[in-house]
């Protein structure tokens, strides 16, 4: 082989190298081209509108931090959105996850006739539009005809305004998110408790164990890996939620107000869109305070 | 036009649609412009974007159009009320993809005044001559303080008008002829005296709620919350000190519950409050919501006059490439002799006084209103009504003062309270 041919024939190694990396980055480059269309651009956009005043139309200002001082030195609503948020997620998260668990404990008794129905019943609610469980929860909170607070004053008790007073509202859209979750997690459960062996259970019958006991000494701590993603799951939702105080109505103190909604407000309602990329980022920080804090307390949880 | 309700839930799909529709616009709209731009001429093929939300009725009168003038066809591009706005106001911020006309409701419509630089100026068209065509408030609406930029042509009105239960006023005994409860309760005071009366006797209320009293009253007179600076004055504008000072004096007389809601359908058809404040186009509503009631209730005046609830304009936003086109179809179709046959075929309420003696208009009549010249009634609160400065965060401080009195209403704060925090958080928003 002559010199020139071996050179040849090094470059086209050489070549063919490059545009396997070529086409390689070719391939996976979709991704990244959306990403950083629908990812990172949105990000780094609202990082910089953040230190602006703009109201869309107009041009906009630089106005340097002050959007983060309003926020912490002169913005009660943003902070009263904070706390219904909280407050509502855990209004709705914890007797959510406490019924799921109960009905799939349930739903997994070996004397249960018709499973398949019960379960695909309980998950139903889950696949509704969130438009129409708000509508028509709306309508069962009503204060004057609502059918529940017919059957509350059928009782004989007062009536409630469930959309003038705090605990009425937190209630009211605490019922929508259950309503619509608890089947979710019933069919998560279910499936952590099809994963536990039947034998466990066969022993402990034998060993005069109750059904109480059962549950409380076998069941939940050997679902425990799943309990944490389900609580998990519940502070996204429960962070985003959204939908729900929309349609209902944040009420006359804003006690429906949520951390997104409030967002929403003053992008789409007030055309503050500076101000509300403001609140964008601090939500974000939010967040990860809140998923440092989930991730601090299931490692403590698994380790136990 | 304007339906809250559908505004509501159209907001959550559009604000989810929102992306999706942008593309798709921003698609279109540079598509056409290109390739219209080169073409030119009057023999050309020029096409028309038209944006609007459900209720113009201008469907047949735009096939009309386009048969007269072959050279133009129309693009009707129909989506809810809120994504209309938000669409436009996306488009024009994103400097592509806005259509050739769109229509603009009032509660926007300050905002778009705002930014004048987005639209055509219709009196570079000829809009001059509109002027004496149409409702002197709608001029005002339209144009900016020096009458130098019209925005848009004005579409129709909301005269507002005062229904009211003859059986439930016969019962706590008030009149029931039109002409002498306009005569009885012709200042609000004597309004809210006679619903206590009605309160008294029936245990029954007046009206739904307070926000919604303070809101009609506001409307009747000018400056309300801004002055024509922008200057918040809501403090001190004795339009705004009246209207609040008689909402909360007549928390007792209220149902509170909210409009658009399904609990104030449920209340009319239950007869739990015996007047409604309504625009033309609220009539439907009490039929749909409460059939049963249907020869009950009777129309007359609102107390010390009309006022205005909703109406629209048809703007050419400056991304069009056809202003000129645009301009002729907006004025035609909004011409009186269309807005008649809009009219005729049960669509909004006309702009243009000069139609207000036709017949059609003078002999409507509504067994279900009790009324055979409902039509005469609201020609002529249509030509009472005051123009009312708002400026671009009206919208924003009236919304906090209805807030702040559903407030007082579900017993949370003192009508003191509930206005300084009004003041307060309206200060804060349009401050910083």
């Amino acid at each position: 082989m002559s010199e020139n041919n071996r050179l040849l024939i090094k470059g086209n190694k050489y070549n063919q190298k490059i545009t396997e990396r070529r086409t390689g980055i070719l391939f996976i480059s979709p991704f990244f081209i959306l990403f950083g269309i629908f990812g990172i651009w949105p990000l780094l956009f609202t990082a910089y509108l953040s230190f602006h005043r703009w109201d869309i139309l107009g041009t906009s200002e630089f106005v340097g931090l002050s959007n983060y001082i309003n926020l912490f030195t002169n913005d009660p609503l943003f902070w009263r959105a904070l706390g219904n948020t909280f407050s509502i997620w855990i209004m709705s998260t914890v007797p959510q996850l406490i019924l799921a668990l109960l009905i799939a404990f349930f739903l997994n008794q070996q004397f249960l006739k018709g499973k398949t129905f019960f379960r695909l019943g309980i998950f139903v609610p889950n696949v509704t539009s969130v438009v129409a469980v708000g509508i028509v929860f709306s309508a069962m909170f009503g204060t004057q005809y609502g059918v529940v607070n017919y059957l509350i004053s059928a009782l004989g008790f007062d009536i409630i305004n469930w959309r003038g007073s705090y605990f009425g509202t937190h209630v009211a859209i605490s019922a929508m998110v259950l309503w619509r979750w608890v089947g979710y997690n019933t069919i998560i459960y279910l499936a952590g408790l099809q994963s536990i062996g039947k034998d466990i259970y066969e022993a402990a019958t034998i060993d005069g164990a109750s059904k109480l006991q059962q549950l409380l000494y076998i069941t939940i701590p050997m679902l425990r890996p799943i309990i944490i993603f389900t609580v998990i799951q519940s502070t996204i939702g429960g962070m985003q939620l959204f939908a729900e105080p929309l349609i209902f109505g944040v009420g006359s103190n804003y006690q429906g107000l949520t951390m997104t909604l409030y967002l929403y407000q003053e992008a789409f309602n007030r055309f503050s869109f500076g101000y509300a990329a403001a609140i964008a980022w601090m939500l974000f920080f939010i967040v990860i305070i809140v998923s440092l804090i989930n991730l601090f307390f299931s490692q403590k949880i698994k380790s136990a | 036009m304007k339906r809250k309700i559908t505004k509501k839930i159209g907001v959550t799909f559009g604000s989810m649609g929102l992306a999706v529709s942008m593309i798709a616009c921003a698609d279109g709209g540079s598509n056409d412009a290109s390739s219209n731009a080169s073409n030119g001429g009057d023999s050309e093929e020029i096409e028309l974007t038209v944006w609007l939300w459900p209720g113009f009725g201008v469907t047949d009168l735009l096939a009309q159009y386009e048969e007269e003038n072959p050279h133009i066809s129309i693009n009707l591009q129909e989506a809810e009320y809120g994504d209309v706005h938000q669409n436009l106001i996306t488009a024009l911020a994103a400097g592509s993809g806005a259509p050739d006309i769109s229509g603009i409701d009032e509660g926007y419509l300050d905002r778009m005044m705002e930014n004048p630089e987005h639209f055509h100026n219709l009196m570079d068209y000829g809009g001059a001559d509109l002027k004496d065509t149409y409702l002197d408030f709608k001029w005002e609406q339209g144009t900016n303080h020096e009458e130098d930029f019209l925005i848009g042509v004005p579409t129709d009105v909301g005269p507002m008008v005062m229904a009211y239960r003859m059986d439930l006023f016969e019962e706590a005994g008030l009149p029931t002829d039109p002409n002498e409860v306009a005569e009885q309760m012709s200042t609000w005071e004597d309004y809210i005296e006679a619903g206590k009366q009605l309160n008294d006797v029936t245990d029954g209320y007046m009206f739904n709620n307070l926000s919604d009293l303070y809101t009609a009253i506001l409307e009747q007179g000018s400056p309300q919350h801004f002055d024509e600076d922008n200057n918040f004055i809501s403090e001190e504008s004795e339009r705004n000190l009246y209207a609040w000072d008689l909402a909360t004096s007549a928390e007792g007389i209220s149902a509170n519950i909210e409009r658009h809601t399904t609990e104030w359908g449920a209340g009319v058809a239950a007869g739990e409050f015996a007047t409604v404040f309504l625009p033309p186009w609220m009539l439907g509503n009490i039929k749909e919501d409460a059939p049963d009631t249907d020869g009950l209730w009777n129309v007359t005046n609102m107390p010390e006059g009309s006022g205005n609830f909703g109406g629209s304009f048809l703007s050419l936003p400056a991304e069009g490439d056809h202003p000129e086109e645009a301009y002729d179809l907006a004025t035609w179709l909004m011409a009186p002799e269309q807005q008649l046959t809009i009219f005729e075929n049960s669509g909004p309420f006309p702009s243009t006084p000069e139609l207000y003696d036709e017949p059609a208009i003078q002999e409507l009549e509504d067994t279900f209103f009790t009324r055979t010249d409902l039509g005469a009634l609201y020609a002529e609160a249509a030509e009472d009504i005051v123009y009312g400065y708002k400026g671009p965060n009206h919208d924003l401080v009236n919304e906090l003062f209805q807030e702040a009195l559903g407030s007082v209403e579900d017993g949370n704060n003192t009508p003191e309270e509930a206005w300084r925090n009004a003041i307060d958080e309206a200060e804060r928003q349009i401050g910083r």
